[in-house]
């Protein structure tokens, strides 16, 4: 049985979100790990998921891509992260894969907590490192995102 | 005297400078043309917000883009930075006036500190013998 790590301290160079959701632990650990759910809520407002793009394989050494897709222009984001430690439901960590030619950010490590309160789900994001512009721009896209997620929590469509 | 029905292209050049995440773009680009992932978003949720900040230097001329392939890559336009640049010269004769004030003072400094006669004071010639 893999050790879930206590949650690092914050620093300057990691994004530290905390946030919790109105649904039961096992459903946000899917919003996460389903392909056809993370196809629904992944980026911020003004881009979709390509449903086909979303590859999850819940394993360590496993994928978790997929492409996002800029509603106005086409232009798509991908996504790609190969996950370290995955403990379901209660936490998964991931290494966002080297895009090609990619720059001094390309080892950025993604650790998502997911802690139990019944009916309500509390969730710990820690990621990085970056530099503070990219913290703040990703930290606005994960606020985004979840949003998303609170809607479709709120529209009783998943359980 | 800029004429006023002159096209207003600094606007969009200084309101496009006007942002630290915009200004480190432009600095990436002098090396090499990029691609979004190569300026520095490797994780895709930031790229939305790069995405946007590239259309804001395009539209101000400062950057075009090209496909190559899949990837679209972002070049730095030199020409609306060197209309800026020639704008801004025009304070180069208030940075002159102030460097000819920093002479003067220095002069007078200079004037008033030096000694009026030479009171060296030249270290004995006798040494002590350390015992």
């Amino acid at each position: 049985m893999t050790t879930i790590p206590a949650i690092p301290a914050v620093t300057d160079s990691h994004l530290f979100i905390t946030r919790a959701f109105d649904a039961p632990r096992e459903v946000v650990w899917k919003f996460f790990t389903q392909p056809e759910l993370l196809a629904r809520w992944f980026g911020p407002a003004e881009v979709h998921v390509d449903p086909a793009s979303v590859v999850v394989e819940l394993r360590v050494g496993g994928r978790w891509d997929l492409d996002m897709v800029d509603n106005a222009s086409g232009e798509r984001y991908p996504l790609r992260a190969t996950l370290t430690v995955v403990t379901p439901p209660e936490y998964f960590e991931g290494v966002t894969a080297a895009v090609e030619g990619s720059g001094p950010q390309a080892e950025l490590k993604l650790r998502v907590w997911f802690h139990d309160h019944g009916s309500k789900t509390r969730l710990t994001l820690h990621q990085g490192p970056f530099t503070p512009e990219f913290r703040d721009m990703t930290g606005a896209g994960w606020e985004a995102s979840f949003v998303k997620i609170d809607a479709l929590v709120a529209s009783g469509e998943v359980s | 005297m800029t004429s006023s029905t002159q096209v207003d292209t600094l606007s969009p050049v200084f309101s496009a400078l006007a942002d630290p995440t915009r200004r480190a773009i432009l600095m990436r680009l002098m090396q090499s043309d990029a691609t979004v992932a190569e300026l520095g978003a490797p994780f895709s949720m930031s790229q939305p917000a790069v995405s946007k900040h590239l259309r804001v230097l395009e539209g101000a001329g400062l950057i075009s883009r090209s496909k190559v392939a899949t990837a679209r890559y972002s070049h730095l336009e030199a020409e609306p930075m060197q209309q800026a640049n020639e704008w801004m010269q025009q304070y180069k004769r208030f940075w002159n006036a102030s460097f000819d004030r920093l002479d003067a003072a220095l002069a007078e400094f200079m004037a008033d500190t030096a000694p009026s006669t030479d009171t060296s004071t030249a270290p004995s010639e006798t040494k002590e013998n350390p015992s």
